[in-house]
Formats: C-alpha cells, structure tokens, sequence
C-alpha cells in the first residue's frame, strides 16, 4: 500500500519527537551529574525503569538464555554500565539499581548501605554490590594540587610574565608586569636584547578577612530579635531568665538597598598551577655565592683537558671495533681506520654574541608579615663581546616593600625607585659603565614583607 | 476471437509529481537535523559551564550552618581529611581563648594555637574581652581548607584567626558576626603592612555573601561566627552545643614566641 506524503512525514516526525522525548528525559541531557555525587543516586532511582531496561540488553548479551529471567540475572552478576552524562562518562551499577529499594530498605542492610552512600567503598566492594552503590564519579588522583602546594602561600619576585617587556622610543619599558625582573642592554651590533632572571619564592601566606554583620534590623524592618538581655557573671543563680523584647524600629529612617561593586581587580588570578614543584630556595647568601661561582664554569682550563682526554678515550673503548670485511682473492681487505685519540678541539665563534645572565636569590626560604628579606641580583656577561647601556629592573609585588637606602651595587650605577602599579615599587639601576666579557654586577637590596 | 488491444494507462508526470519525491527527502532531512539540535541543545545546557571559575564554593555561602561548608570540603578533592590543621586564635590585648577538652574547658590563652580538624565545628570561648568586664563569648570556627606549607613549617604558619574588638562588641549587643577569613591572592593582596594584631579586615553589606567575596580575593579557608550564645544549663546538651567535641591537637608554643606589647607596637 502506498504511504502518502503526509503520513511518512508524519510517521518520521513522531519518530523524532520520540527521540527528543528519550534525550531530554535522559538526565545527561539535563547536566545535573555536575553538581556532585549527592544528586546522582536520586536520579538514577528515578529513572530505575530505563536503567533495568539497559541491564536487560546487557544480560541479553552476556547470557541469551537469561533473557525474561531479568531478575535472577541481577541477584547474580551485577554488570557495570556506562551511563553518558553531560561530563564524562558515570560509572553505574545498574543492576544493582534495580534492587536497591529492596535489600536497602530492610535493617540488616542499613548499615551497609550508609557506608556506600558516604562513598566509602567502589564499586566493587561486596557490600555496595548486594546493597548497591548509587553512581559513583571515578576519583582522578592527578587532581588539583596532587603534590600539596599551593602558590597562592608563595611571594614570588622574578621573570618575565607575559607580555613580554620591550623598550619602547623613548626609552620606557613596556610589558613590566609585578614580580618581573628584567635586564635590557645593548649589543655591539646595536640590538636591544632583555633577559629575564629566574624567580625566587619566599613562603609568606597571608590572611585577611570578610566580615558581615548581621543584625535584626535591616531595611526598616524587624527582621528577628533585636536584643537579647543575656545575665553576666556567675551562672546558675535562680531567677528568671529575661524576656525577649521587640523593640521599635525608629532609628531608620530612611534605608535604601544600594547595590555596589563587589570588587575590583587589576589582574586575574588566572588558573591554578597544577604540578608546581616547590621552589629551591637559598637561605644563606655565602652559600648562594658558591653557587653562583659554580655556574662560571664555562671556558675549558687547561687541568680539564685531561678530563676531557679521558672521557674521550673512553668512549672510543666502548664503541665497537668490528666491521664487515671482505676478502678477495689476492687483494688484501681493506682496513677501517678510526679515530684513536682527539685530534682538535673545535670552538665555534658567535659573532656579535653579547650575552647577559641575571640570577635572583633571596636570602630566606620563608617569612612571617613584617620581615625583612635580602634579595641579590647578579648579572653576568657571558657573552664574547662586550656590552653597554645595562639596565636591571625590578618590578615589586605589593606585598614587597623596598626598604629605604638598602640597595648596594659593586659596580658604578644609578639607582631610582618609581611608584608601580602594584602600590610597591619599581627599582631600576642603570649601569654607567660598558659591562666587558666576564664580569658582573651585584646588587643587594632589602625589603619588608608586608 | 477479439483481438484487442491490451489496455495499458498512461500516466502524465506533473512538474509536481516529479519534485514531490526529492522535496519529501529534504523535509525528511530538515526535521531530522531539527531534532538532532533540539537534543544538542538540551544536552549542552550544563549549570556548571557558566559559573566563573574562581568561585569555589558556588554553591554554598557563609550564611549556611555551621559545618556545611567544611564537610563539602571533604568530598573534594585534595589532602585534607584528617589533617590537623594549626590555627592560632589572635584577639585584643588581655583576651583569652580556650578550647573545650571534653567536658571541661580550661581557663584559656592569651595567643592559642591548636590544630583542627577540617569540616569540624569547634566553639571555643572567649573571655577577658575589652569594656566588658566577666562577659563571655563561645563563638565557633569551622575550618573549609588547609594550609601546604614546606616541612617543618606548619606551626610556625598557622592560619591566623583574628577577632578584634568590633566583632566582640557587635555580638554582646545581639548580632551576629561572620568572619571568612581567606588566604590572600599575592598578585591582588592589599598593599598594606600587616601583624597578628592587624589583619586586614574588609566589611559587606548584609545582602552580600561573605564566601563569595572571599572567593573572589584568595582563598577561603575558615569561618567565624561569632554570636551570643551561652552555654546551656542541662549537661545533657553540651555535647550538641559545642558540636560534639571534635578533636583537636594541642599546640605549645615556646616561651620566647609569645608576642610582646613591644613586638606590635
């Protein structure tokens, strides 16, 4: 029989409308799963006949003879379903859905089935499989702060935080952002080239508070008590306790509800570091200095070309020495010849290399609101040529205040301090001298944690 | 014999007729792509997606019973159940604080610090309160997150739960004071400099939620409700009005780390 347009239209439009039917009464589509575990195991109770049903395919696909026997096949193997919901997938017993109302209900099982609800227990536990968990979220341990740090406890000063900072025309630097500490010089070639120090983190969490005031009198209205006459001094003397008096309300005027900014923030706070290593700090400057004196080590000295001899000799012991040789009649084969010792010592030239490195150190790996902390910068030419017009800044965050005629440099420099947008200070030293290959700069300021 | 002729019909294919079959095809088509994005677009309205991300506690508040927050906390994840935290109970001049230990409680600490529990409720008395002689005060404070400092450094770091002298006033005259103390953002912490006896303090108006605010400045990791409250008479209540004694660990603190008037001045 021939379908008319309007019936297949009909017919494949109910269909659809069947479709939508089952996706927004499924509870993925409403997205609840994302409020947390507490709200799961009502739903998925409410919707026990969907999830039979889906029990009912997987006993269908495990055992084809069990099929009608639904019942039976739940008491004996609990399968694992995956139930979509909006985030992710939700790990469901469903055949231990089905029969939850009837072994959890009864006191035998009470006390089994509140361990599951707190979630103490998998899915896998013998208890929650014969009462029957709920639908549990799989716990990730790779979570938020799986190495128990937080930086938020951490005042950290160093770097270069995007955007990067530039040297504009006027000779202004842009891109300066709290705790960045920078260094910007001049090649011999006339590039300007910045280089930003490392950062170094001083432990100093640091609290403040919100504070509401509740009352019983708001908005021209009395909305409780508005005092409670509490007896003072020895307690248990026999007397009456007082009344409770609602007083009137005449104090107000006029009240009117404004409603204001809540905040206002500079900088977001971005999102929270995962994995952030604890830093490395240094709280003793001889020590600090040590270790700076042992990262110069960059030009090969004559006592270690020994070293170098030896370890070359090694690796050439350790390579093998067999190769494939073919002989000939009345030919002699042909000897492969290697290297036996090393023969030159290659270094490449960088034209127009000029190179800076800057390390930051302070000297105390944590402080309390109110203590001093030393910081030490040292920049280095580590370069092969010669630089000039060397300027370290130091963008301080506002927690960091600069304490006053501190700073001291080895070497010539002009110092100022500039107001920053942090409430701190902006300290920059201005080299007057060319800075030669090899040497270095120290400076050393002090500031107060606030 | 008739010869005739088979009878075959003809039929003419209207314009019409020959379009109805693909036309019927598209609408086909149409009201399935329809109910494809009727469904995606159920499905993609997930509450979660439109909360900010700095909110952390998005859906509970400050003003909701004391342990709320903390036990939600506990189901979160991270670190943080039975840990003992250290706190560091920090008032006016003379003030004491003492913590009950069991059913006694014992006269109280200038400067207490002790390490509790998170998602616990401790109410802890205050006594020797400025401009109110022999007046007594059993605020409560509910941990909701811990500290993660270096080794060997939680002590010396504990979280600072001030009450000053407005709180204390405010209570004795029938308010209730709510108190989320938060660790500070160090990129947006206040310019300020800040002791025990100074801890910045920022005040809301009654239609704000002090946890959302908190929320938005750091880290909320405690509150302090501070009200009126008086221990009651039947000794049979007192395990419910101090919230079940949950435990807490005992902090000393050496004799040189107690604060001097010179220290704060």
């Amino acid at each position: 029989m021939k379908r008319s347009f309007f019936e297949t239209t009909t017919v494949c439009a109910l269909v659809c409308l069947f479709l939508v039917g089952c996706q927004t009464s499924n509870p993925s589509a409403m997205g609840p799963g994302s409020f947390g575990t507490p709200l799961i195991a009502p739903q998925a109770s409410l919707h026990a006949p969907q999830a039979s049903n889906d029990a009912q395919q997987n006993v269908e696909l495990s055992a084809p003879a069990a099929a009608g026997v639904t019942q039976v096949a739940f008491e004996q193997s609990v399968p694992v379903e995956t139930v979509g919901f909006a985030n992710g997938p939700l790990r469901v017993a469903v055949g231990a859905l089905a029969n939850r109302g009837a072994n959890c209900n009864t006191n035998q099982h009470a006390s089994e089935c509140q361990s599951c609800n707190s979630g103490a227990c998998g899915p896998k536990t013998g208890d929650c499989q014969t009462c029957g968990p709920q639908g549990y979220v799989e716990y990730v341990p790779q979570g938020w702060n799986a190495f128990g740090v937080d930086p938020q406890e951490f005042i950290c000063d160093g770097g270069d935080h995007e955007p990067k900072a530039r040297l504009t025309r006027d000779d202004q630097i842009n891109g300066l952002q709290p705790e960045d500490t920078v260094v910007h010089y001049t090649s011999e070639a006339g590039d300007i080239k910045f280089q930003p120090s490392n950062r170094v983190c001083v432990y100093s969490p640091r609290f403040a508070s919100i504070r509401k005031i509740t009352g019983a009198v708001a908005g021209e209205k009395v909305t409780g008590l508005n005092q409670v006459d509490r007896p003072l001094g020895t307690e248990g003397i026999n007397k009456d306790l007082p009344g409770l008096v609602m007083r009137d309300t005449t104090e107000l005027a006029r009240a009117d509800m404004v409603k204001r900014l809540d905040f206002i923030r500079d900088r977001n706070r971005g999102v929270r570091v995962e994995g952030d290593l604890a830093p490395i700090q240094r709280s003793n400057v001889l020590e600090m200095m040590t270790t700076i004196s042992a990262l110069e080590l960059n030009l090969l000295l004559d006592e270690q070309k020994a070293l170098l001899e030896e370890h070359a000799s090694a690796a050439i012991a350790w390579t093998i020495g067999e190769s494939v040789q073919v002989a000939i009649e009345d030919m002699k084969p042909p000897v492969l010849t290697r290297d036996d010792s090393v023969e030159a010592f290659t270094v490449y030239e960088f034209p127009d290399a000029g190179r800076l490195r800057i390390i930051k150190m302070a000297d105390k790996a944590h402080a309390q609101p109110g203590e001093e902390v030393g910081f030490v910068i040292r920049v280095q030419n580590v370069g092969d040529s010669t630089v000039n017009n060397v300027v370290i800044t130091d963008n301080l965050v506002s927690r960091l205040e600069y304490v006053a005629e501190s700073q001291t440099t080895d070497l010539k420099a002009d110092f100022e301090a500039f107001p920053n947008s942090s409430e701190s200070l902006r300290l920059e030293w201005r080299l007057s001298q060319e800075l030669k290959v090899g040497e270095s700069l120290l400076i050393e300021f002090r500031c107060k944690m606030r | 014999m008739s010869n005739e002729a088979p009878k075959t019909t003809t039929k003419a294919i209207t314009p019409t007729r020959r379009f109805e079959r693909p036309l019927r095809l598209w609408l086909l088509l149409a009201i399935c792509v329809a109910a494809y994005f009727l469904c995606s677009s159920a499905s993609a309205a997930d509450p979660s997606d439109f909360l900010p991300p700095d909110q952390q506690h998005a859906l509970y508040s400050a003003d909701m019973p004391a342990g709320v927050v903390g036990r939600a906390r506990l189901t979160r994840r991270g670190p943080v159940a039975n840990y003992y935290q250290p706190v560091k109970f920090v008032g006016p001049e003379g003030t004491m604080f003492a913590l009950p230990q069991g059913a006694a409680i014992s006269r109280g600490e200038p400067n207490l610090m002790a390490g509790l529990l998170i998602g616990g409720v401790y109410r802890f008395r205050v006594t020797g309160i400025p401009n109110a002689e022999g007046a007594e005060l059993y605020p409560t404070v509910e941990l909701i997150d811990r500290m993660y400092p270096p080794d060997g450094l939680a002590t010396s770091y504990p979280i600072v739960l001030k009450i000053d002298e407005i709180d204390m006033q405010a209570a004795l005259d029938g308010k209730l004071v709510t108190r989320v103390v938060y660790l500070e953002d160090p990129q947006t912490a206040i310019p300020l400099v800040q002791t025990d006896r100074q801890a910045n303090v920022m005040d809301i108006g009654e239609h704000q939620d002090a946890l959302g605010v908190a929320d938005h400045f750091g880290r909320a990791v405690a509150i302090i409700r501070i009200g009126s409250l008086a221990p009651p008479r039947a000794p049979s209540l007192m395990p419910e009005f101090y919230f079940g004694y949950p435990s807490w660990a005992p902090i000393f603190q050496p004799e040189n780390d107690q604060p001097t008037a010179v220290e704060y001045q």
